[in-house]
């Protein structure tokens, strides 16, 4: 794949998981699209990394990776205690700090 | 030896260790305490804590006194904790909130001290993940792990932003150290731009601000005490010292420009929201967002009289702010409603929590002389002499604005009649206490400013 083409894929996941965190109600798919969006990330980091030879864009990568995981396991760990004390799983029905 | 610079953070990971083993050993009110005292011991070792560069992080004396800044914060709320959790029946999860609280800690204390966009990006992380699951400590409270959701879900994109932006800025200068060295120009207005959303939501900068009121109004309040004031003070003096080491030598003055449209919108939408505000959380939670965009201004001066300057109005802040959090703790803990219905007259229920919450909204509204008063005119003069009259002009009647919501709490503490029927209980007197002793910090140092206002610019090197 080209440079360019990779970038434009990154681009695409980068946008597709910010109208998902905008659109999509269920707290799954909201961390679905936060994973998509950090995958973004990690994908143009990569591609820049391999284009300008630049080592530390994707040692930066390899960050990232991880720290998306622990911010998901915290993330899952919430939505757990959520769903337990509302029995809701849907963002808009959430609505006891509205305002 | 190099390592010896980084004193306080080695005693913070070592009572985090303590800590760990002390709630193990099932006691977890014993593992606050211990958590308390480590962090007070790591406070007072940055008297003897030298100059120093070890590996991607190095100290001077600006970064030790933004340290004690969040030393202070976390040693402040971990004092506060015991009896709060103990009313509130969390007692069990002592331990967990102490280690959540120090790991926070310990990423705001590496952030201060990074010179280097990998270690930034972990510090800053560091910093922020263990405060969501922080945010959901009490684990009956339907609005709590709500609040938590929101802030896990705006963190962790703003958290995307800021790897993308660091990301960038490694790809500026070919080195993942800060350096002022520009190899691809083209990524720096991108990778700045980036930097700044993600900063933007950790210090509730507009128009990244609006998962502050939630969290303030459902988290437990000794947390918020910490939380509106040490991430905020990480974030905005971390970004001082990348535009003085990386932006302003490679040349984008632009970024100025940027900071103070910024700051001028942050402080005209923080003190408008404040004005409807019925909810004592939620106020002082949009009273931040409008100090935030004060401290901006500073920052847009782009000098190290304004990074000096900064470093004083987060000291006063975390005098006032975490004062004002604390009392509503007290408030909370008297068994009333923390809102202005439920404030009301509670100069008869406890006159020394009454007054002391007159000096916290005095100090955070600017009165003279208390010194809040010093602080604001110190950020405003250092944006003044950058020649932002703007922002300086705006800044001034804003403050006017902001006395109407800071003074109607004080009106209906001290004057209104008590409306709640039910009986309070006692106000709590170690909390009480705390926020006393805030509140002479407070007026006192309003009588001697320089006291702090030196050291501020003498650490910034102004």
């Amino acid at each position: 794949m080209s440079f360019r083409a990779l970038l434009f894929l990154s681009a695409w996941m980068f946008a597709t998981g910010i109208f998902g965190v905008l659109s999509r109600r269920h707290v799954v798919a909201l961390l679905l699209s936060i994973e998509l969006l950090f995958n973004g990330v990690n994908l143009a980091l990569l591609t820049f990394a391999w284009a300008y030879g630049a080592l530390s864009a994707a040692s930066l990568a390899f960050l990232g990776i991880a720290v998306t995981v622990a911010e998901v396991a915290v993330g899952l760990a919430i939505f757990l205690l959520v769903v337990r004390l509302t029995g809701k799983a849907a963002a808009d029905e959430l609505k006891q700090l509205a305002g | 030896m190099q390592t010896a610079s980084l004193l306080p953070v080695w005693l913070v990971l070592a009572t985090l260790g303590l800590t760990f083993l002390v709630d193990l050993s099932g006691r977890p009110r014993t593992a606050l305490r211990v958590a308390a005292l480590g962090g007070l011991v790591a406070l007072l070792s940055l008297i003897w804590t030298p100059d120093g560069a070890f590996l991607g992080l190095s100290v001077d004396a600006y970064v030790r006194f933004a340290q004690a800044v969040l030393l202070g914060a976390a040693v402040l709320a971990l004092l506060a904790s015991p009896p709060y959790m103990r009313h509130f029946r969390m007692e069990r999860l002592a331990g967990d909130y102490a280690l959540l609280l120090l790991f926070t800690l310990l990423g705001g204390m590496l952030l201060m001290s990074v010179r280097d966009w990998l270690a930034l990006f972990v510090a800053f992380e560091l910093l922020s993940i263990p405060l969501y699951a922080a945010a959901a400590l009490n684990k009956r409270s339907p609005e709590g792990a709500e609040g938590a959701l929101k802030f896990f879900l705006f963190g962790s994109v703003s958290s995307a932003f800021l790897l993308l932006g660091v990301g960038m800025m490694t790809l500026v200068s070919g080195s993942t150290a800060f350096s002022s060295v520009v190899v691809r120009e083209a990524f720096l207005p991108a990778g700045l731009a980036l930097l700044l959303v993600g900063f933007g939501f950790k210090v509730a900068m507009f128009p990244f601000y609006f998962w502050a009121p939630d969290v303030y109004e459902s988290a437990p309040t000794p947390l918020v005490a910490f939380l509106s004031v040490a991430p905020k003070a990480a974030g905005i003096l971390i970004l001082f010292r990348i535009l003085q080491e990386v932006v302003l030598p490679a040349g984008l003055s632009s970024a100025l420009a940027w900071v103070a449209f910024a700051s001028a919108l942050t402080m005209v939408v923080g003190n408008l929201l404040a004005l409807p505000q019925t909810h004592l959380k939620r106020l002082l939670a949009y009273s931040g967002v409008a100090h935030i965009g004060y401290v901006l201004a500073a920052l847009a001066a782009g000098t190290a009289e304004g990074a000096g300057m900064s470093l004083f109005y987060f000291t006063v802040y975390l005098f006032s702010n975490m004062g004002a959090f604390l009392g509503v703790a007290a408030v909370e803990m008297m068994g009333l409603s923390p809102t202005l219905e439920g404030v009301a007259g509670l100069y008869r229920r406890s006159p020394a929590l009454a007054m002391s919450f007159l000096a916290f909204l005095l100090s955070l509204g600017g009165i003279p002389f208390v010194l809040g008063f010093w602080s604001k005119l110190f950020v405003f003069f250092a944006a003044a002499q950058a020649g932002l009259w703007v922002l300086v002009f705006l800044g001034a009647l804003l403050a006017v604005v902001a006395l109407f919501y800071y003074l109607n709490v004080a009106r209906w503490m001290l004057i209104v009649e008590e409306m709640q029927e039910e009986p309070a209980g006692p106000p709590p007197a170690a909390v009480v206490a705390l926020v006393v002793m805030a509140a002479f910090v407070v007026v006192v140092g309003g009588l001697v400013p320089q006291v702090l206002v030196q050291p501020a610019l003498l650490a910034a090197g102004g």
